[in-house]
């Protein structure tokens, strides 16, 4: 998530951070530092990270292919690299990206150039009315409400209070054929290293919020998780576990995290 | 290079076993080395991955345009397979082919064929890491100066 630190290349940024960890090139010396101790701490974490990432053009394809969406609103984008969901939606899809990172949108309108669909606006993910309703977007979604919005990898960076106050929102505002996909972080945070790593993000200026499923589940109410259920990143990949028996201690669930398309209840 | 292909194609035998076998080991080191992938190269996509490969050396083997290996090296580089993957893949290949063939005569034409191979796979995809990696600076560079120049 990113902080006032962002254009402030000598401080450590967790999007940058976060980039380095994936194996990206947007990151400074600083950056790497952090990056490094981080991962000293929760060795396990690049992993996780290319795990859950690696779902964006699965998103991508079962949103626009299978359930005909042909708007995307993704919150918290990060690098609109050659992963990420334009490069596999169905042709004529709407894909509007966002992230509060002025550098990452201006480093993202540049990577698309003019990829024909594909937006990219600085906005906050917390607050998804606003944004949805400011000209730019509604420009683009000529107030369509049957959208699918995506929250992928940004759970950690949130209250409970704010993914509640997103999903209520978002509740309100679409219609009942509206999806929307969300990544869940869980985490034991109580652990030694759990500390360590909440405080090295406190210094960048990023809270950190882990929580178990039934947790995220009364979070997203009025929402609920379509027939594919709450999938672990195990099962969504078919792999095995990347985690050791001594990582598991930081995972009481027994998975690095799930990824769910949210729907309407009945 | 042609005079060592010419050579090689007469003692070079790669047999749809042995073409499974090679297969199975690129598979394995591939997935050792799976999580050095980046974002376009997901777990389900090694097994093709592992299969074209199989396909482009074949045909390598057989007419030996190492043109096409170079730009397929680029592509890979391109699409995020880890370096990682792409160094154990070729020590896979080289280590695969040898163990098949290195009970045949005259097999060392064909080794060289394999490190021609090799090479030309691991030029392109360092060069186009390396360009990627030039963008990513340029972009970072650009971003930040318009974002200081705006705020």
């Amino acid at each position: 998530m990113p902080t006032k630190t962002i254009v402030d290349a000598s401080i450590p940024n967790a999007g940058r951070v976060y980039d380095y960890l994936l194996g990206g090139h947007h990151n400074f010396e600083i950056d790497r530092r952090a990056a490094e101790q981080v991962r000293l701490a929760t060795p396990f974490l690049p992993k996780l990270m290319r795990l859950f990432r690696w779902c964006l053009q699965d998103l991508a394809y079962e949103l626009t292919y299978v359930r005909g969406y042909d708007a995307i609103v993704d919150f918290a984008s990060g690098l609109p690299t050659a992963d990420h969901l334009h490069s596999a939606v169905a042709p004529g899809t709407t894909v509007i990206y966002s992230d509060r990172d002025p550098v990452c949108v201006e480093y993202g309108l540049e990577i698309l150039e003019n990829t024909p669909n594909v937006h990219y606006f600085q906005a906050d993910c917390r607050q998804p009315i606003d944004y949805l309703n400011r000209p730019e977007v509604q420009a683009l979604l000529k107030d369509k409400r049957r959208v699918a919005y995506i929250y992928w990898g940004i759970s950690m960076y949130l209250t409970d209070e704010e993914i509640h106050k997103i999903a209520q929102d978002l509740h309100d505002y679409s219609d009942d054929s509206s999806t929307m996909a969300f990544y869940l972080q869980p985490y034991n945070q109580n652990t030694e290293n759990g500390v360590q790593v909440r405080e090295l993000y406190k210094k960048m200026g990023d809270e950190l919020h882990f929580r178990t499923l039934p947790q995220f589940k009364e979070l997203f109410k009025p929402w609920v998780a379509d027939d594919l259920g709450y999938r672990t990143m195990e099962e969504w990949h078919g792999v095995e576990s990347p985690l050791t028996a001594e990582d598991m201690v930081w995972f009481p669930d027994g998975t690095v995290g799930w990824g769910v398309y949210l729907v309407k209840g009945k | 290079m042609l005079a060592q292909h010419d050579q090689a194609v007469e003692t070079v035998s790669l047999s749809s076993e042995d073409q499974a076998v090679l297969a199975g080991k690129l598979l394995q080191a591939m997935r050792e080395h799976m999580y050095s992938n980046r974002m376009q190269v997901p777990p389900r996509r090694i097994k093709e991955l592992a299969e074209n490969e199989i396909a482009l050396i074949v045909d390598f083997l057989d007419k030996g345009e190492s043109q096409i290996i170079n730009e397929h090296g680029m592509t890979l580089a391109r699409e995020g397979l880890g370096q990682k993957s792409i160094v154990a893949m070729a020590s896979a290949f080289r280590l695969g082919v040898w163990k098949i063939i290195n009970q045949q005569p005259d097999f060392l034409p064909t080794m060289n064929l394999v490190e021609d191979y090799t090479n030309a796979l691991l030029n392109g995809y360092m060069t186009a890491y390396e360009e990627e990696q030039r963008r990513e600076q340029q972009r970072t560079h650009e971003a930040f100066v318009r974002t200081t120049t705006n705020s």
